[in-house]
């Protein structure tokens, strides 16, 4: 291929045809003399076959930090090559410079650096890598076609983790669950459930919790002391339908879910609970089950950095499929959708009651805050702000209802807007923790 | 205003980079001088008399380029002035006999003087004055003259020859086109030149400005002219404004002995058809040429022309062709849905606003506020309104005629019930906005 330099070039022959006494053949001899020189110039340019592509870096990110990829290019032809050369990203990877000029002597191998600040959390792909091989001249050019150069790309995948706001709120969650472990021990048979260990009697303790038979083999008072049931199941179920489409501010409603389910995941982790992850919309999209306690978080955030929204109708009766196998164990189930009312009547309704015969649940729903604001005249109002209040409280009217509806088969429901959202799941949670309710 | 203006313009400048002007401070003298040198040229080309002008140097015009005034001293001299629109006519005045007479040729690049200068085509003893002409004009006669240089504009000489005419007259605007053999009779630095053949003198002046009406009156223009007109008694003056064709069957003698007889129709066709009569007549034998290659546009130019801008199309078909080859196509990837929550909702509300659905729209707000206070006041959900406004403490008519009668005819109303609803939640609940 001819580069902007060979026109260039004709351009500079432009007086000759005026100059010269002969004008046609002197057009002829410009087109000959460039062309020729562009020919050389083709075949002193160095081949592309023999170069070996390589890369490096990092796998994954959290989103709002940006990772850099290395990508070593080796020259394993006998000649020179000087290479024009574009590593392309999907244009949410956010790569930075993607075009690099490289000089390449026999044998001998260079890195190029792309820094990647990803837009969105998933796997951010590596697309392709373009090398291009200039002559001496630079009139002329070789660059293969796209599907070669498809195929010499080293394949390569960043894995974008989801931006998770509500870090800032875990250290006040976590201290909740330590004033738990402690507020047992000084209330006695208080909340917990589970026995934790005998001490001796100070004064103050409940005589209740005495027991009898340890104080006759130690010849001392001794107490019982109870602590917060552990290993309980928590299942996070997230829904991943049309409904987590939508956006809630400026970002997938699925977003703000994600946010939650990581906070309750961690949450749990902390208080020693299992957690486990179901995600759907017409089928399972993925499963994150069993596992110790510190394996199961990095394998329950990589699970979800993968998850993306679909526009189909979530199937519901999956969820109960999957929940009600025979075997197994009572579990706080927490579906983490949008109570909108056609789907959560026509889908998750019917198999309500059943679930909540076997699990303890919670449907917690992402309101969209500006509904609420809407709702409410804004000082100098005018017919179509009237309307829209109208059309507002219909949507916040039908969201009571089905809430009362959930309510009423046995769920617990979790209404918020998305800033506070995970704040308050978690805050049911602790809750039911606190007062043995899992 | 002026200074609140100024003021942040130095930080647009000092933040952006210097870079970007640098170019501006080549391109603009260089802008400058082309813009000036433009004009110029345009203003003079403007500015200089043309010879298409029917008022130029015409004997019958009085406008600043005419000829009248100069007419008119010339019979004040008692001088007769002929005047003639044609070369044909001119020949055929000055062949009809009597004394001597001068034809003063005004325009040449458009005459025909390629005919006045044939053997034997004036009487002999004749003068022939000639106005500026052009090496073109020149080629084409058989005088011994040669166009040597010209000037931009007209400047005034003295005489510096023993001419009679010239010393009388004395300095004049004579000198912008110059011409040669330079000998005795060579006036005015070379722009005056008279010489003789065939018995014929020919006089060439190198401007046209001491003819001129407006400039005559300044140095010496109207004695010079005067002088060489009024060297006969009798003055042909061919004043012709546009390029002449080809004479058709002259009454004269002097017939055109070179064309043959049996071409003249045909040429006489063309020419009366405003072609160039000039180049048929000078060189016929590129009529069959032309009529084996009817395009005449290829012709009109040079393959000088016509191989430069094959080879400019060249060039800008390999620009293409290189800007056309990408370094890696672009990556496509699918998008994330770009659909608000509550997008339905606002539709709902657009339509309610559509169908103008007051009633409608009211009744939804109404209930909402009834489902609010009964909440609030911890009343069972079929609370009657005489049930809310006693627990209120609120009269009940004012209550019922907030959350139940009076339906709105316009928007206005319907805003203010709309309010009155809402502040009725607030004093009662004490609670702004949704509280679910």
């Amino acid at each position: 291929m001819i580069t902007r330099r060979f026109a260039v070039l004709l351009a500079i022959g432009l007086p000759l045809p005026a100059l010269l006494p002969a004008p046609w053949l002197a057009v002829g001899g410009v087109l000959l003399v460039v062309s020729v020189l562009a020919l050389i110039d083709l075949i002193i340019a160095g081949p592309l076959d023999g170069l070996r592509l390589s890369r490096d870096g990092d796998r994954t990110v959290w989103l709002g930090n940006t990772a850099t990829t290395v990508l070593t290019v080796t020259n394993t032809s006998g000649r020179l090559v000087r290479l024009s050369l574009r590593d392309s990203w999907v244009p949410s990877a956010g790569a930075g410079s993607t075009r690099h000029e490289l000089e390449l002597e026999p044998g001998a191998s260079e890195t190029v650096t792309t820094t990647l600040t990803p837009t969105r959390h998933g796997d951010r792909l590596a697309a392709r890598v373009t090398p291009r091989s200039r002559g001496p001249l630079g009139l002329a050019y070789r660059q293969r076609r796209q599907g070669w150069n498809e195929k010499v790309t080293p394949p390569w995948t960043l894995r974008v983790l989801p931006r998770f706001p509500s870090r800032r709120i875990l250290p006040e969650k976590l201290a909740r669950i330590r004033v738990l472990d402690g507020s047992v021990v000084a209330r006695g048979r208080g909340h917990g459930t589970e026995f934790d260990v005998l001490r001796e009697y100070v004064i103050g303790d409940d005589v209740r919790s005495i027991d009898w038979r340890a104080s006759a083999r130690h010849n001392d008072v001794v107490v019982r002391t109870w602590r917060p049931e552990r290993d309980r199941r928590v299942y996070c179920v997230l829904d991943t339908g049309r409904t987590s489409a939508v956006r809630v501010g400026d970002a997938p409603r699925l977003d703000a879910t994600i946010d939650a389910a990581l906070l309750l995941s961690v949450l749990a982790a902390r208080a020693d609970d299992r957690v486990d992850l179901l995600a759907l919309d017409a089928a399972v999209r993925t499963r994150v089950e069993g596992g110790g306690h510190r394996v199961q978080l990095p394998r329950l955030i990589d699970a979800m950095a993968s998850l993306e929204p679909a526009l189909v109708e979530t199937d519901f009766s999956l969820l109960g499929r999957e929940l009600l196998r025979r075997d197994r164990k009572r579990a706080l189930v927490v579906i983490f959708t949008a109570l909108d009312t056609a789907p959560m009547i026509e889908g998750l309704l019917p198999v309500l009651p059943r679930l909540a015969a076997r699990h303890k649940v919670i449907v917690a729903g992402v309101r969209d805050p500006a509904v609420a604001r809407m709702a409410s005249l804004p000082v100098k109002a005018r017919a179509g702000d009237v309307h829209t209040a109208a059309a507002a409280e219909r949507v916040l009217f039908e969201r009571d209802r089905v809430r009362d509806v959930l309510d009423r088969s046995g769920a617990t429901v979790v209404d918020a807007d998305a800033d506070t959202f995970a704040s308050r799941v978690a805050d049911v949670y602790l809750l039911l923790k606190a007062t043995g309710g899992l | 205003m002026t200074t609140t203006l100024s003021e942040p313009a130095p930080a647009t400048t000092k933040t952006r980079p210097k870079r970007d002007r640098r170019w501006l401070r080549v391109a603009i003298p260089f802008a400058v001088l082309l813009t000036l040198v433009t004009g110029t040229l345009i203003v003079h080309a403007v500015e200089r008399p043309d010879a298409d002008d029917a008022e130029f140097l015409s004997p019958v015009s009085s406008a600043g380029i005419g000829g009248r005034q100069l007419a008119d001293r010339l019979r004040g001299q008692g001088v007769t002035v002929t005047r003639e629109t044609s070369t044909t006519d001119a020949l055929a005045s000055m062949n009809s006999g009597g004394p001597a007479a001068t034809l003063f040729v005004t325009t040449p690049e458009l005459a025909d003087v390629e005919r006045l200068s044939r053997f034997a085509a004036l009487p002999a003893g004749t003068r022939v004055v000639v106005v500026a002409p052009t090496s073109v004009a020149i080629n084409t006669t058989h005088w011994p003259i040669d166009q040597r240089g010209d000037r931009w504009t007209t400047a005034v000489t003295g005489p510096g020859c023993a001419d009679p005419v010239a010393t009388a007259a004395g300095p004049a605007a004579v000198a912008r086109l110059r011409y040669t053999p330079v000998n005795t009779s060579s006036c005015y630095d070379g722009s005056l030149l008279t010489v003789a053949q065939d018995g014929v003198t020919i006089t060439v002046v190198g401007a046209e400005d001491p003819f001129r009406n407006d400039r005559g009156g300044e140095h010496g223009n109207a004695a010079l002219a005067t002088g060489l007109l009024s060297q006969t008694s009798r003055v042909v003056w061919l004043d012709v404004h546009h390029r002449e064709t080809l004479p058709t069957t002259s009454p004269t003698t002097t017939q055109p002995p070179t064309i043959p007889p049996q071409t003249l129709p045909t040429i006489s066709e063309s020419a009366s058809e405003s072609a160039s009569p000039i180049e048929i007549t000078r060189e016929p034998r590129e009529r069959p040429q032309s009529q084996s290659e009817p395009n005449p546009l290829a012709e009109a130019f040079p393959s000088a022309l016509w191989a430069t801008l094959a080879l400019l199309a060249l060039a800008l078909l390999a620009l293409a062709v290189a800007a056309a080859r990408r370094l890696g196509a672009p990556v496509t990837e699918p998008l994330p849905s770009r659909v608000p929550a509550n997008e339905t909702m606002l539709g709902h509300a657009r339509l309610y606003q559509r169908a103008r659905a007051r009633d409608a729209s009211l009744d939804v707000l109404r209930a909402a506020a009834r489902r609010r206070i009964t909440a609030h006041l911890g009343l069972p959900a079929d609370a009657t309104l005489a049930d809310l406004a006693e627990h209120a403490g609120r009269d009940v008519d004012e209550v019922r005629e907030i959350l139940a009668d009076s339906y709105p005819d316009k928007d206005a109303e319907l805003v203010s019930a709309a309010e009155a609803v809402q502040n009725l939640v607030r004093e009662i609940t004490g609670f702004e906005g949704d509280q679910s």
